[in-house]
């Protein structure tokens, strides 16, 4: 399929947003875990015991909880929103070609990349 | 151990996973896992969750350059996601379900697999035209890209038996935290006929819209913990891009070979130690 101006145009913006979305998630990473090794640096770590659900980083609603917390525990807070920003950045693309396909007039691929857009949107409905 | 080691031996690791996943195409996600768990003794799903980050994090960071030079194929990408998605949301509830011993030996399994892999050529010298089904042309899978010797056109066959096989690499994805490039690679470049350089490009892309599939019910269950992700992460993405730098001044199938050695080793660990339940 020969590259139209606009498809290439799309191209480019999907790199930069996502090469924007691992930076702007490391540097929110970055920030979150110096601060908490300036801090808590020489606490003992264990990640041998399985704590599941119990981990206070698990959903936006419990790490927003932990913001508000202190301690180690908003530290990491702010890491897991770093975290949690990388893993959008592949959601951002697939709904940004959608776009790119509706530029193009594609039906089919913008039935095929929205049912994968929905699958994705659905994972994080299930338990 | 202290956090300021902990995440440095980690972070060191990652880096060490990053280049051997850009020097063998493996991906560092896969060498990640056993490293926490074995050297540093992790639980099992605390280790897949962190690869499976930075299996996203080197997906996204490697995909925009191939997106860029137009060798990712986005259309035969989606369309295959519709599958792969699928099997990672399966994969991610069944590791729930799956005891860690029987996912370590699983692992072990796959990591074989991949060693293997990576001593094999890197593409038939002459490649097998496939012939393009009806499905595929109604679905406009071919494509064209641009090599040093011109552009190519190439078409698509057999498309749905790689959808089959890409449902199952969802299913390893989000079972075991890792990308399934390497499975992936081969549906499109074996069974499909896609040119290698176009399969490797749109795996790369394809392997985090997967990861995210599985990302949010790892989250959920609490696989992802913020202090082992953040260091992978960074290793990860730090050692990919030394490694493409490197790249072009290494003895690449020395290092291939020895690494498949050293890969191996660690894989029949896996399999020893889920086998013993010491995992």
């Amino acid at each position: 399929m020969k590259e139209t101006p606009s498809e290439k145009r799309l191209q480019s913006v999907v790199s930069v947003t996502l090469r924007s979305g691992v930076l702007f998630a490391s540097v929110i990473g970055i920030v979150g875990g110096l601060l908490f090794l300036a801090t808590y640096g020489s606490e003992t770590v264990n990640f041998s015991s399985f704590d599941g659900t119990a981990s206070p980083y698990v959903s936006l609603s419990s790490i927003s909880r932990a913001l508000g917390a202190g301690g180690q525990v908003e530290y990491l807070a702010v890491v897991q929103i770093g975290v949690i920003v990388l893993l959008l950045t592949p959601i951002v693309r697939v709904a940004l070609s959608i776009v790119g396909f509706t530029l193009a007039g594609d039906k089919t691929y913008v039935a095929i990349t929205t049912v994968v857009l929905l699958t994705l949107i659905a994972s994080i409905a299930l338990h | 151990m202290n956090a300021h080691e902990f995440t440095l031996i980690v972070f060191l690791i990652s880096i060490g996973a990053g280049l051997l996943g850009a020097l063998t195409g493996l991906g560092g996600g896969i060498v990640v896992t056993p490293a926490l768990t074995l050297l540093l003794g992790v639980d099992m799903r605390y280790a897949i969750g962190a690869s499976l980050v930075s299996v996203v994090a080197t997906s996204s960071g490697a995909a925009a350059a191939y997106v860029r030079d137009g060798l990712s194929n986005i259309r035969i990408g989606m369309f295959l996601e519709l599958a792969t998605t699928v099997g990672a949301i399966t994969g991610a509830l069944l590791a729930s379900k799956t005891p860690t011993d029987a996912l370590a030996i699983i692992f072990g399994i796959v990591l074989l697999h991949s060693a293997w892999q990576v001593t094999q050529a890197k593409a038939s010298a002459v490649r097998k035209e496939e012939a393009p089904d009806r499905f595929s042309e109604a679905l406009q899978l071919g494509g064209t890209y641009h090599s040093p010797e011109g552009p190519i056109d190439y078409e698509v066959g057999r498309a749905k038996s790689g959808f089959g096989l890409m449902y199952v690499a969802g299913v390893l994805s989000g079972l075991l935290g890792i990308g399934s490039g390497a499975l992936k690679v081969i549906a499109m470049d074996r069974i499909m006929g896609i040119p290698f350089k176009v399969s490797t490009a749109t795996s790369s892309f394809m392997i985090g819209v997967t990861g995210v599939a599985s990302a949010a019910i790892y989250l959920k269950r609490g696989y992802i913990q913020p202090l082992i992700a953040l260091p992978v992460m960074l290793g990860v993405l730090g050692g990919a891009m030394l490694g493409a730098k490197l790249l072009p001044h290494l003895p690449v199938k020395t290092l291939r070979r020895v690494f498949a050695v050293a890969v191996a080793i660690v894989a029949v660990q896996m399999i020893v130690h889920g086998i013993r339940r010491h995992i």
